[in-house]
C-alpha cells in the first residue's frame, strides 16, 4: 500500500491549503464565572496570579516589596472597576433577619474576641489571630497557598 | 487551661461556626444565607461595596504585609 493515487483514481482536484480555524471558542465571563473558571478559561490569568503570588511568597513582612506590590494591586483594582464595571450577579433583594443572626452572632464573636486580645495587648497569653497565625506566614508555601486563595475571593467578591 | 490555649479554641471554635452555619445556608429552603448572600446584600451599594473590597484588601494586606 502506497500514498500514490491509483490509477483509477478519479479524485483529480489539486488540494488547496484551506486555512482551518482551529482554535476553540473562548468561553464568556461571566457573573458566575468562578476562579477556577477563569483560570481555565484564561490561563494568563492563572500564570499572572501564580507569579504574584510567588513574588509575595518570597518577600517579608513588614519590607518595602509587599507594601509596595499589594498598594498597586488595590490601586489597580480600585481603577479597573472604576473604568470598566463587571457584570454582577443580582444581590438578594432582602435577607431574613431570623436567618441572619447566626451570621450577626459569629461575626460579633470573632470581632469581640479580636479586640478583646487586641486591648490586652496581643501577647502570648491573649494572642490575637495574626498573632497566631505569623509563624505560618514565615512559610514561603503557606504566604502563597493565602495570596492565591486571598486573590480568588477577591474575584468572586468582585462579581457579587 | 491557660487563657492562650483558651484564645486558641474560641478562635477555632468561631472559624468552625463560619463553615457550618454557610453550609447551613446552602441547604434547600433554608432561612440562613450564605457567606457569600449576605456579602452581596451588603455590596447592593456603593458605599457598602467599597467598604466590603477595601475589607478584603486590607485581610490580604494585614498577613502579607506584616
Amino acid at each position: 500500500m502506497t500514498n500514490l493515487p491509483d490509477e483509477g483514481d478519479t479524485a483529480r482536484e489539486p488540494i488547496t491549503a484551506q486555512p482551518v480555524d482551529v482554535r476553540l471558542p473562548t468561553p464568556p465571563i461571566g457573573p458566575s464565572t468562578t476562579a477556577w473558571q477563569l483560570v481555565q478559561a484564561r490561563p494568563w490569568v492563572a500564570v499572572g496570579a501564580l507569579m504574584f503570588a510567588t513574588v509575595l511568597g518570597l518577600t517579608r513582612g513588614l519590607t518595602a516589596p509587599p507594601q509596595v506590590m499589594l498598594a498597586i494591586l488595590g490601586w489597580g483594582l480600585c481603577v479597573w472597576l472604576a473604568v470598566r464595571p463587571m457584570e454582577r450577579r443580582p444581590a438578594p433583594e432582602r435577607l431574613s433577619w431570623v436567618g441572619s443572626i447566626p451570621w450577626l452572632v459569629v461575626i460579633l464573636a470573632i470581632a469581640a474576641l479580636e479586640l478583646y486580645s487586641f486591648f490586652h495587648g496581643s501577647t502570648y497569653e491573649h494572642p490575637t489571630l495574626s498573632v497566631l497565625t505569623d509563624p505560618a506566614f514565615d512559610t514561603f508555601g503557606v504566604r502563597v497557598a493565602f495570596v492565591l486563595s486571598w486573590l480568588a475571593v477577591g474575584w468572586h467578591l468582585v462579581r457579587r | 487551661m491557660s487563657t492562650h490555649n483558651l484564645t486558641v479554641a474560641a478562635f477555632a471554635v468561631i472559624l468552625l461556626a463560619f463553615v457550618v452555619v454557610d453550609a447551613m445556608g446552602r441547604r434547600p429552603h433554608s432561612r440562613i444565607p450564605t457567606l457569600s448572600d449576605v456579602l452581596a446584600f451588603a455590596m447592593r451599594t456603593w458605599q457598602g461595596r467599597v467598604g466590603v473590597l477595601f475589607f478584603w484588601w486590607w485581610f490580604g494586606w494585614h498577613f502579607i504585609a506584616r
